[in-house]
């Protein structure tokens, strides 16, 4: 596989203030890289150094191989070959479709440059709106446009800055397929930045979930939802019950090797809720029960800690019931 | 295979840097800034005592003049502006709509035209007094009392009745957007309307009071002929004297300093007054109130003061200027007319277009720059020309320009022995700087606000696909700003059309604004014979009021 990208150790402080300090990642043509993480953690920051809008203080960054970025200096954006998605779509509102694919092409004469339109209207299933206006178009379609904008002059990288965060959910995880598989088609590597994880999971083969201006974890979504490296992972991939160790029965300690560890976690679809035995070991009472579709959750607690619990039994279950809980050891999160 | 060159090691690396776009914004900005300076400069310079002089004689007048004529002014629009304001935005009356725009109309009549068709019909040889003394019987001026229009305070109600209009537009708006709920609440809790407007409403538009006021205030100490048409002197007519009655430029520098420090006191006070209207406006839960509906003597009264108040401010001056325009069409449309209208006419472009592009260099520049506070400084300094009295600006403009005119002659004597002579204080040269100087403000903070609404995205985008900053300017900036930059120069246009004082001072030997036109036909007593070029002037001044309205109306949603 030859590497598109490198990132090596880019640090980027404006004055006092630290917003990266030492990123890495590397990322493969066709490869669909997430930076994850809350706002204010540095993601769009690294999207704008690797696009050339923004210059890093140290570190490198390499695209083919070149090194594009470096203490302060940097190739400026329109010497890089690369496309960008914007949040708002950025599309030149007084030009048609048609010349807003085209604006980056250069250097084909007018039947390529046809051709070359044609292929993008159908990719992005648009043909028959090329004499139309931005505003002409619905929200998908204008997204669209510009997925189709940014691929026009077969760019070495995509980037994709929040792209999905002002579509509509009902619409938005087909949009996310569709969009996936015009890159997969395209074969270029993309980076794309979010603060969703279910949008990390719909669309990126590798996710950089990132925390204060750090990649706390680069893995695939899986990975990082069912092995996370840290406490702050697992807390951002999903909802997490975390015990200590001590207060749990002597039995389950042998499971944990309670010597490198003093916590454990479960995940909420980990634990399982009985009906209350003589013989229970773990008791838990119910504060909460709340119906949400396709299961339901709810909050029991054990030992003063509030447990999250989807089940899809939830009829059998009603507030204040004492229940035995049983943990799933094998899919327990460890951390030290 | 990419169908642009990948990126190669060949190409080199570029740190943050001033650009050329940048360096050449800055300069522009020097040289627009430079009459300030030389003023402030010129006015530390010796003046033969002629200053000291003013100061043992007439100083004091002047300046309590001006005081008193501000103060007066002030006050009268006021009185006019902030009623009219309220009912227009609370209440509902018959003829609601056409006095929304018609109370606005004034704010297109030149002052010295208003007073030049008051005097002639209220003084003792006016048809009013005529009419007076053929009713009553009355004989001379022992028989009977009868204000002079000719004073500070005929000049006051004249500069009041085309100055209202700031207060009104101001406060109207201030009164359309206030929260209704506010207003609401207060009557629920057992307000009547007139306490609610006490407690609730004046106290929150207090700002906007001042803001509007300081604008009447600066308007008023940079009218010239009004006051110099009324004999009545006060600092700009002193400015105006000092110069060509001594040829001081560095007393008229002192005086015009002086001045200056008064306009920045009425400036810093708008800017801080609007800087706290900021604080108090909420963009968000905001619901339009029903109107107080106005019937019977209510309404009557109601309309009857506006109707008085268009009447005075615009019916009664452009009525008469029509009637001077069909009674005197043979003499007032000739061949002067249409020299000095096309005349103006050229230098007013020339003067837009000057503008358009200082405003499109300062801007393009500060966003390639990305908007710093530091790249944002040649256009700030580009807008401090606005606050120059006319007079002032004039005296500003002379003072390098003399300067440059000075050392070029003296040098080229030398090595040709050739003398250009006047070359910029002479020609078009100086009138044209001095009005880019004045009214680069206006294209300057429109275009800001244009690339306000264009998205940064909209860069990058371009930048990410390959395209550089001036191409970018090209294809997107330049037609998204197309409409600002149309609307923009063609106010300053309109306002180089209009503008009198510095014109006065600054016109070369044998060219006339239309404005300069009308006004020495003004001072001769014979505007009759200059009435078509006075309507042209109003007609001109009637556009801006255009979008004025409709950018107040979209405001009322």
């Amino acid at each position: 596989m030859t590497s598109i990208v490198s990132v090596k150790n880019i640090h980027l402080h404006y004055g006092q203030q630290k917003v990266l300090s030492g990123v890495d990642f590397t990322l493969n043509k066709g490869e669909i890289l997430c930076l994850l993480g809350p706002s204010g953690c540095g993601k769009t920051t690294i999207l704008k150094s690797v696009a050339g809008l923004l210059p890093i203080s140290a570190g490198t960054i390499e695209i083919n191989n070149k090194v594009v970025s470096r203490d302060n200096e940097m190739i400026p954006a329109e010497k890089r070959n690369l496309g960008m998605l914007f949040q708002d779509y950025a599309l030149f509102p007084h030009l048609t479709v048609t010349d807003n694919i085209t604006y980056g092409l250069r250097g084909l004469n007018k039947n390529e440059k046809q051709q070359r339109l044609t292929e993008l209207l159908t990719l992005v299933h648009l043909d028959g709106n090329q004499h139309k206006y931005p505003h002409q178009l619905s929200g998908g379609q204008q997204q669209r446009v510009a997925l189709a904008r940014a691929l026009a002059y077969k760019p070495d990288l995509l980037l994709l800055d929040e792209p999905f965060s002002n579509i509509d959910t009902k619409v938005k995880f087909e949009l996310i397929d569709q969009v996936r598989d015009i890159i997969k088609q395209e074969n270029v590597a993309a980076i794309f930045v979010s603060h969703s994880k279910e949008e990390a999971y719909a669309f990126a083969d590798k996710v950089a979930l990132l925390n204060q201006g750090k990649v706390e974890q680069l893995d695939a979504p899986d990975v990082l939802y069912k092995q996370p490296k840290s406490l702050f992972v697992a807390n951002f991939m999903g909802a997490l019950n975390s015990f200590k160790l001590a207060t749990l029965p002597d039995y389950l300690h042998a499971k944990f090797n309670c010597e490198a560890h003093d916590m454990v976690s479960f995940r909420p679809e980990h634990i399982k809720l009985s009906p209350m035995t003589e013989s229970a070991v773990i008791k838990a009472q119910i504060l909460k029960k709340r119906f949400v579709g396709s299961h339901y959750q709810i909050t029991v607690k054990h030992n003063d800690t509030a447990l999250l619990v989807l089940t899809d039994k939830g009829e059998h279950y009603e507030p204040l019931q004492w229940v035995n809980i049983n943990l799933q050891s094998e899919k327990a999160i460890l951390f030290n | 295979m990419s169908y642009i060159s990948k990126v190669s090691n060949l190409i080199s690396f570029s740190s943050f840097r001033i650009s050329p776009v940048m360096l050449l914004s800055g300069l522009v900005a020097f040289v627009l800034i430079l009459p300030v300076v030389f003023l402030t400069i010129a006015s530390f310079q010796p003046d033969d005592d002629i200053f000291s002089h003013l100061i043992d004689t007439v100083l004091s007048d002047y300046v309590i003049n001006t005081l008193l004529l501000v103060f007066g002014v002030c006050s009268l629009s006021l009185l006019i502006g902030l009623p009219l304001a309220w009912v227009m935005a609370m209440c509902s009356f018959p003829g609601k709509r056409f006095f929304s725009w018609a109370l606005i109309l004034p704010l297109a009549m030149p002052a010295y035209v208003v007073a030049y068709v008051f005097t002639d019909l209220f003084d003792y040889a006016g048809s009013v007094q005529i009419t007076l003394r053929a009713w009553f019987n009355w004989q001379s001026v022992a028989d009977y009392w009868f204000f002079d229009i000719r004073t500070l305070g005929g000049a006051t109600i004249i500069l009041s009745l085309v100055l209202y209009p700031y207060v009104y537009l101001l406060l109207r708006s201030a009164f359309i957007n206030q929260c209704a709920v506010q207003v609401q609440a207060s009557r629920i809790m057992g307000d009547s309307a007139w306490r609610s407007f006490f407690r609730i409403s004046l106290p929150q538009t207090r700002g906007v009071i001042v803001a509007a006021l300081s604008l009447v205030a600066m308007e008023t100490m940079a009218d010239f002929a009004t006051v110099h048409y009324f004999a009545v002197n006060t600092l700009t007519t002193a400015i105006y004297d000092t110069w060509l009655g001594y040829y001081s430029l560095s007393a008229a520098a002192k005086l015009s300093v002086m001045m200056l420090a008064f306009v920045f006191i009425f400036l810093a006070l708008e800017k801080y007054q609007r800087k706290r209207i900021k604080n108090y406006s909420r963009s968000d839960s905001f619901t339009q109130g029903e109107p107080y509906p106005l019937t019977g003597l209510t309404a009557l009264l109601v309309v009857a003061g506006m109707s008085f108040i268009f009447f005075m401010g615009f019916v009664l001056p452009f009525g008469i200027l029509i009637q001077y325009g069909i009674d005197y069409f043979d003499v007032a449309w000739n061949d002067d007319f249409i020299k000095f209208a096309w005349q103006s006419l050229l230098m007013a472009s020339s003067v837009a277009v000057g503008c358009l592009l200082v405003a499109l260099l300062c801007n393009i520049a500060n966003r390639q720059q990305h908007e710093t506070p530091f790249s944002a400084l040649p256009g700030h300094a580009m807008s401090l020309g606005y606050a120059l009295p006319g007079t002032v600006l004039a005296i500003a403009v002379l003072i390098p320009l003399t300067q440059i005119e000075l050392v070029a002659n003296e040098y080229l004597d030398n090595w040709f022995a050739w003398q250009p002579g006047l070359f910029l204080s002479g020609t078009l040269t100086a009138i044209i700087f001095a009005y880019i100087v004045r009214f680069s403000a206006i294209t300057v903070g429109a275009i800001r606000e244009g690339y306000a609404s264009i998205s940064p995205n909209l860069d990058n985008a371009s930048l990410t696909m390959g395209r550089s900053f001036l191409f970018t300017v090209k294809r997107i900036h330049l037609p998204l700003l197309f409409k600002v930059m149309l609307t923009s120069s063609l106010l300053v246009f309109i306002e180089a059309m209009k503008e009198l004082p510095a014109a006065l001072l600054l016109r070369p030997f044998g060219f006339e604004t239309l404005a300069t036109y009308v006004y020495q036909y003004v001072s001769d007593e014979q505007l009759e014979h200059a009435s078509i070029a006075a309507i042209a002037i109003v007609l001109v001044g009637l556009i801006p009021l255009i979008f004025v309205n409709r950018f107040a109306s979209q405001s009322q949603r």
